[in-house]
């Protein structure tokens, strides 16, 4: 079990003192997909700023892939990508191809390594032809594929999503979900997601965090989400058809149905199995 | 009524579709395009005759018609500064001593001062006629890897286009901002609080550029920013160029030497 990031007792402050993390602790294995759950201000961008080398920690250590984060910070920033929120903030060239070779020109790849490697990259989100579109004249559900574009051409070994939901339609929402469904199958990537959005969590992640400002649970999905009281008091929710079975095993006595499906095709199979035997 | 003024200043200012036509003007190496302004610049600073700002302007003007620019986008798009110019200049027409064309108890116009403003006028006129044909023409993106190739400092080209690619941000996060505030002003506001909410807009306006500057500054370390930035785009120069600007110089020519030698004026 080889780890891909590894934190210890991590705080951070802001610099005007306010305390945004408090002593999290933190593993995540290779090629394994996590998602960190908390409601708004709960420090997960914070969080996820601190494992990309982007902010120094105030207490606390950051391992990635065994080599602690301050010593190779420059080694680690290609292997490790983050797809900001708004991908405006990420989108800064005046054309996508610009933006989508960034990253590979810094780590100093040859040319034909980069136009390969670009190209695959918009390939992989869905967006080729668009090399030469202006960043400001695509749609929000574009703008975050050729976000994601512009960090998956550096082939990092870890990717990190921040609210990747936020924003999208329900199209661009299925779209991603493939796209990161194709990354994490075909290309054997560890994937970090924050996210609140409980529907989305059971369709791209196996293990959650629930953070705010520390770390208040653990655990298989399906662990975590039996556990409503916990989520309900940390701010979040479960996901719609869970909510909903947790309903009817309270109305058909309980534990009825056990696993507790999370996402439509379980509760599908549920229902069909109910029935066809009532008892 | 914003939005349309926005749309209007978006399409005015930043509408690229001139620039991927492909007529003469279009076709030229970008890198010889900022050459040749810049040369008609320097001639349009150092003329001191009307009669050849006028020959400049011309010839700018019948560039921007064989590469099919609308006659009509192109003077709004160069009147703009000349405008803010000719409010400048006014005073020239006053204040000059010479003969006089008119005179009033305190007021005195003289054939000097009106030579002189609209000298003024004109060469600014000429020059903004100049970038804004290299602009109208070139792809955005392709006068920023000119700019490159041409040696300017890398801090002087990524600055620029950054600043290229937030205007529009900026735009419509002002846009945004004026439409909150509408949606709640319900009666007709005094002067006076209408500024005050501009100016504390502003000053928003200005923190969250600053904030979105930051974390642009963090998007680009995380994909290895060392204060270089490169690029693949290539260029070539071939016949044509080297027989624009062999035109471009010979025009330069031909007006400085009948300024200073012929003594035109």
């Amino acid at each position: 079990m080889d780890l891909a990031i590894e934190v210890k007792d991590l705080s951070y402050s802001y610099p005007d003192g306010f305390l945004a993390l408090d002593r999290v602790s933190l593993k995540v294995i290779l090629n394994e997909r996590v998602a960190i759950l908390g409601p708004n201000g709960a420090g997960k961008s914070t969080l996820l700023m601190l494992i990309s080398g982007l902010l120094k920690p105030s207490k606390g250590s950051i391992h990635i892939l065994g080599r602690p984060i301050d010593e190779n910070i420059h080694k680690i920033r290609s292997e490790i990508g983050i797809v900001f929120q708004d991908p405006d903030d990420q989108l800064f060239c005046p054309t996508l191809w610009e933006d989508v070779t960034f990253g590979p020109l810094n780590m100093g790849l040859s040319e034909d390594e980069v136009v390969k490697r670009g190209k695959e990259a918009l390939r992989m989100v869905g967006l080729d032809g668009y090399e030469e579109r202006a960043p400001h004249h695509l749609s929000a559900g574009e703008k975050k594929k050729a976000a994601i574009a512009t960090v998956l051409v550096m082939k990092p070994k870890i990717l990190i999503l921040d609210e990747p939901t936020a924003n999208l339609d329900p199209k661009g929402k299925k779209e991603l979900v493939k796209i990161i469904d194709n990354l994490h199958k075909n290309q054997k990537i560890t994937l970090i997601i924050a996210t609140h959005d409980m529907d989305f969590i059971p369709l791209i992640a196996d293990r959650a965090y629930i953070l705010n400002k520390r770390i208040i649970a653990e655990g298989n999905l399906e662990d975590i989400f039996s556990d409503s009281d916990m989520m309900m008091k940390a701010g979040l929710d479960l996901p719609t058809v869970t909510r909903l079975f947790e309903f009817i095993n309270e109305f058909m006595g309980s534990d009825k149905v056990k696993p507790i499906p999370l996402t439509i095709e379980q509760a599908l199979q549920e229902i069909k199995r109910l029935l066809k035997n009532p008892q | 009524m914003i939005s349309n003024f926005l749309n209007l200043f978006e399409d005015i200012f930043f509408n690229e579709k001139y620039s991927s036509l492909n007529f003469i003007i279009q076709k030229i190496d970008p890198r010889v395009k900022i050459f040749s302004s810049i040369a008609l610049i320097s001639i349009a600073i150092l003329a001191k005759s009307i009669l050849t700002l006028i020959i400049l302007t011309s010839i700018i003007f019948i560039l921007s018609i064989v590469s099919r620019i609308p006659l009509k986008i192109f003077l709004i798009r160069t009147s703009l500064i000349p405008l803010f110019t000719t409010l400048i200049a006014l005073p020239l027409i006053f204040i000059t001593p010479g003969n006089q064309i008119l005179n009033l108890n305190f007021i005195n116009i003289t054939t000097e001062g009106v030579h002189k403003a609209l000298i003024f006028i004109l060469r600014v006129w000429t020059c903004v006629n100049s970038l804004i044909l290299l602009t109208l023409t070139t792809k955005f993106s392709n006068i920023i890897n000119a700019m490159e190739k041409l040696k300017i400092p890398k801090i002087f080209t990524v600055m620029i286009s950054i600043t290229y690619r937030f205007i529009f941000l900026s735009i419509n996060e002002a846009y945004r901002m004026l439409l909150a505030k509408e949606s709640r002003t319900f009666k007709k506001e005094s002067r006076l609080k209408e500024i005050k909410t501009l100016a504390s807009m502003l000053s928003t306006l200005f923190i969250r550029s600053y904030e979105r500057g930051e974390r642009v500054y963090l998007a680009m370390m995380a994909r290895g920013y060392n204060g270089s930035v490169n690029n693949l785009e290539k260029m070539s120069i071939n016949r044509r160029d080297v027989v624009f600007i062999l035109i471009v110089l010979f025009i330069c020519i031909i007006a400085l030497s009948s300024e200073y030698f012929l003594g035109v004026s």
